[in-house]
């Protein structure tokens, strides 16, 4: 009898950890050091820096994220080309997917599952692709600095080297 | 160590009782084959210094010679044939070139500059048969002449100071802003002629960063006027030293260097001696001239006001009427190597001579620079920084109105600078073509008046407003050196550090294109388009390349061919070849072993006619290794001038899928 009690206890307290809205940090948080833990439940509104891209920190390109409360985005992207280049659009929000379009009409690449961070403050979007391999990307809470605002170039004056590169 | 003539001319009295070191005998020489006396000889007199030669001891023969002070007794050491010699030309003293400094000797020794010497005896002497003689002398390698180097200054023009009621920038509160063009060209104000944008655009760069402190950028050059109002607050100090006592404190080698030394006299830094012309004042203005201070001028690397410029250090090479030598210039950049510097700002060179360039090739520069290039490459391998694993060097190209670039500047290991005026265009007077890297603002007075030159600090023993106008490749060249300290501020403050050779190839291509405005003006379409370097710098551009590298996004495991690389490469806009992977200069992989296997690389990655082709397995990013000439379709060699061939660190992104727009999410 206090076999099957005791059985019945380590399954019950397993199905509770799997249940959970939170999850201890395992794919896309910070690593070795401070224990991060995601949840399903926050606000995304605000300014974001990417600063983790599948588990690689030490990035050599910059991306800062702007979710405003209209229901807008803005993208700073250090990516492509030496100088920023600022995105805009609108983004919705339905539970915990988020996705969005381009000013230019063109969707987001795919539908993204956010999390929260509230120690330290961070978002973690998940694109999970057909083939089950998972993009993830960690955000900071960090305000783009006026001088990347200010020196941003518009996506629509940036020769279009995206489509350059795929054919 | 110096040895009296007198000894050794003692000691030659009885040579019958020494037992000879140096032998001239082929068999006895230690060090390899001797050579002919004639090939010894490595440069040509025209142009030298009389009364003085450097020589260059193979090494046990320079072992050999420095025992004979440690031994007392000079009769027993002997260096008979040395000592022959010596008495022939009349000799007065033979010293280290590179003194001895015991806390770089060891680094000193083992880029062989402790076999380096100067002999010194009466002008009078015929020079060239003095080298002949020396020469001779199985166990000396090298001699060569004492070359003089020149500056080429142009006439300082005075800034007038007056209650102009001009635009001020309001980033800044230097009343002289507002005429520094060249940093901020609002397209009016200076000349009809001046076009808007032509300038290293410095107001969008110190949005970033305005300089650091722990950079030390070495003005090789007449004397800094250290005492300048707008200098002193940027100037390096070496607090290990105390002022005017008379004592080598630090026991560094030199004595009272306290904001650098004048190799050229030997001792305090000078800058109103008769013959000079505010040329090393006006150069470290340009790099380093306090920003925000609310007198005077800016400097690129000038800082905010608040004490973080960009330092500067004097190793002046020279001095009023008093030429710069090979000796002196030697002397300065080994200075700067043993006293923290990271770069060293060289506005000067070789002259041409009837119209031709001094140096024909890399190789016969090389070979005629002896000591210079030995003192130079000691520089370069330097360690100053935490921010760059090297020492920058950085070149005028020269005034000679020449189609290639004068030397040492088009040396492929340096950076050589040609000018542009408040246009944007080739100045009258530049040197451009083979050799030349990059363009930087260096006024053109003849074409745009006199505030059409660069505006900076001058001395005012010289200028009585401590400010004017010069121009030159002269002016250019610390545009290039401000930038880079710039750049190196910006990695210190990320916390990035880099190799001399990722630094040096984001520098050439922190630039704006110059090609298409110099094929659209018929006063330049036919000889300058792709003669200018890469481009005209820019400071922003530089900030970015350090803090980020242009990344190439492509699809997993989708084959991706014909990838134009030229437009990851400064936005497309820079002067490049890129070389195809067989006939790169640089044969190591494109791609490192570890991010081929992390991005399960299948096919590639290869370089053909500036495409790469490549594909990927796995998601991640890693690094391509591009070859890029710089400044020329083909690369320099030992026997061609060229342009600089170097590697451009661009990133790959493998992403399962991608946007067509190219935005992140």
């Amino acid at each position: 009898m206090n076999m099957k009690i005791s059985k019945i206890f380590i399954v019950a307290i397993a199905l509770l950890l799997g249940f959970s809205a939170c999850t201890p940090d395992n794919n896309g948080g910070n690593g070795g050091g401070t224990k991060i833990v995601w949840s399903e439940a926050g606000n995304p509104i605000g300014e974001w820096k990417l600063t983790e891209w599948n588990n690689s920190k030490d990035l050599p390109f910059g991306v800062y994220l702007c979710l405003n409360e209209d229901n807008t985005f803005d993208i700073y992207q250090h990516t492509y080309t030496v100088l920023w280049v600022h995105y805009y659009g609108t983004f919705s929000l339905e539970g915990s997917k988020l996705q969005g379009t381009y000013s230019d009409g063109q969707s987001w690449s795919g539908t993204y599952t956010i999390e929260y961070s509230t120690e330290p403050k961070l978002i973690r979007l998940t694109r999970t692709h057909e083939s089950g391999e998972r993009d993830v990307c960690v955000y900071a809470a960090s305000e783009v600095p006026d001088e990347v605002i200010k020196d941003a170039t518009e996506a629509t004056n940036v020769r279009s080297v995206a489509v350059e590169r795929f054919f | 160590m110096s040895i009296s003539i007198r000894k050794i001319g003692l000691s030659v009295l009885a040579a019958s009782m020494f037992v000879g070191c140096f032998s001239y005998n082929e068999d006895i020489l230690v060090g390899g084959q001797a050579e002919a006396p004639a090939t010894k000889i490595i440069n040509s007199s025209r142009s030298a210094e009389a009364g003085s030669l450097l020589i260059k001891f193979n090494e046990s023969a320079a072992l050999a010679f420095e025992k004979v002070e440690c031994n007392t007794n000079v009769t027993r050491s002997g260096i008979e044939p040395l000592n022959i010699v010596l008495n022939k030309i009349g000799a007065t003293t033979i010293e280290r070139l590179f003194p001895v400094v015991e806390k770089h000797e060891e680094r000193t020794r083992k880029a062989g500059l402790h076999r380096w010497y100067v002999v010194r005896f009466d002008s009078d002497e015929q020079l060239e048969e003095a080298a002949k003689l020396l020469a001779e002398i199985d166990d000396v390698n090298i001699v060569q002449y004492n070359s003089i180097l020149t500056h080429q200054p142009s006439v300082a023009v005075p800034a007038e100071i007056t209650t102009d009621t001009r635009m001020t920038v309001s980033e800044v509160n230097d009343p002289f802003f507002k005429d520094q063009w060249h940093y901020y060209n609002t397209g009016s104000g200076i000349h009809e002629k001046q076009v808007a944008g032509m300038d290293v655009n410095v107001k969008d760069a110190w949005r970033y960063c305005t300089g650091d402190p722990s950079i030390i950028v070495a003005v090789i050059d007449e004397g800094v006027d250290y005492t300048h109002e707008d200098l002193k607050d940027n100037m390096w100090v070496n607090r290990g030293e105390i002022a005017g006592n008379g004592k080598d404190d630090d026991g560094n080698g030199f004595v009272d260097d306290v904001y650098g030394f004048n190799h050229c006299a030997q001792g305090a830094i000078s800058w109103n001696e008769s013959g000079d012309s505010g040329h090393g004042t006006h150069v470290a203005g340009t790099v380093a001239a306090v920003n925000n201070n609310g007198v005077g001028v800016c400097g690129i690397a000038g800082g905010d006001g608040s004490g973080n410029g960009v330092k500067i250090m004097s190793s002046q090479m020279f001095s009023g009427s008093k030429k710069g030598t090979v000796e002196v210039s030697s002397r300065a950049f080994k200075y700067a190597a043993d006293n923290g510097a990271v770069i060293a700002q060289c506005s000067w060179g070789y002259d041409a001579k009837k119209g031709n360039p001094a140096f024909s090739n890399d190789k016969a520069y090389k070979l005629s620079a002896g000591a210079e290039y030995d003192g130079i490459t000691y520089f370069q391998s330097s360690k100053n920084s935490d921010v760059l694993d090297g020492g920058l060097v950085i070149f005028a190209a020269g005034n000679d109105s020449l189609s290639v670039s004068g030397y040492p500047a088009a040396y492929r290991d340096f950076i050589s600078v040609a000018a542009t005026g408040c246009d944007g265009m080739p100045a009258y007077y530049t040197n451009f073509g083979p050799g030349t890297n990059i363009s930087a603002p260096g006024g053109d007075q003849k074409n745009h008046g006199n505030e059409g030159g660069v505006l900076s600090t001058l001395p005012k023993s010289l200028v009585r407003s401590g400010y004017g106008y010069m121009q030159g490749t002269s002016m250019a060249c610390p545009h290039v050196s401000g930038v880079a300290a710039l750049g190196l501020s910006y990695a210190k403050k990320l916390g990035k550090r880099f190799s001399l050779e990722e630094f040096t190839a984001m520098l050439l291509l922190s630039v704006n294109d110059i090609d298409t405005d110099l094929m659209a003006n018929p006063t330049f379409s036919s000889a300058y388009p792709r003669k200018m370097g890469s481009g005209r710098i820019d400071a922003l551009r530089m900030l970015m390349n350090v803090e980020g590298t242009p990344c190439i996004s492509i699809t997993k495991s989708q084959y991706h061919k014909n990838i134009d690389l030229a437009l990851y490469i400064a936005d497309g806009v820079a002067d490049i070849e890129i070389q195809d992977k067989d006939n790169r200069d640089d044969k190591s992989p494109l791609m490192s072993k570890e991010d081929v296997e992390k991005l399960g690389v299948v096919s590639g990655p290869s370089i053909t006619g500036g495409k790469l082709t490549i594909m990927c397995d796995n998601v991640g990013f890693g690094f391509i290794n591009v070859p890029v000439i710089v400044g020329g379709k083909t690369a320099g060699s030992d026997d061609k001038m060229g342009g600089r061939v170097t590697i451009k660190k661009i990133a790959l992104i493998v992403r399962e899928s991608h946007t067509a727009n190219g935005g992140w999410l």
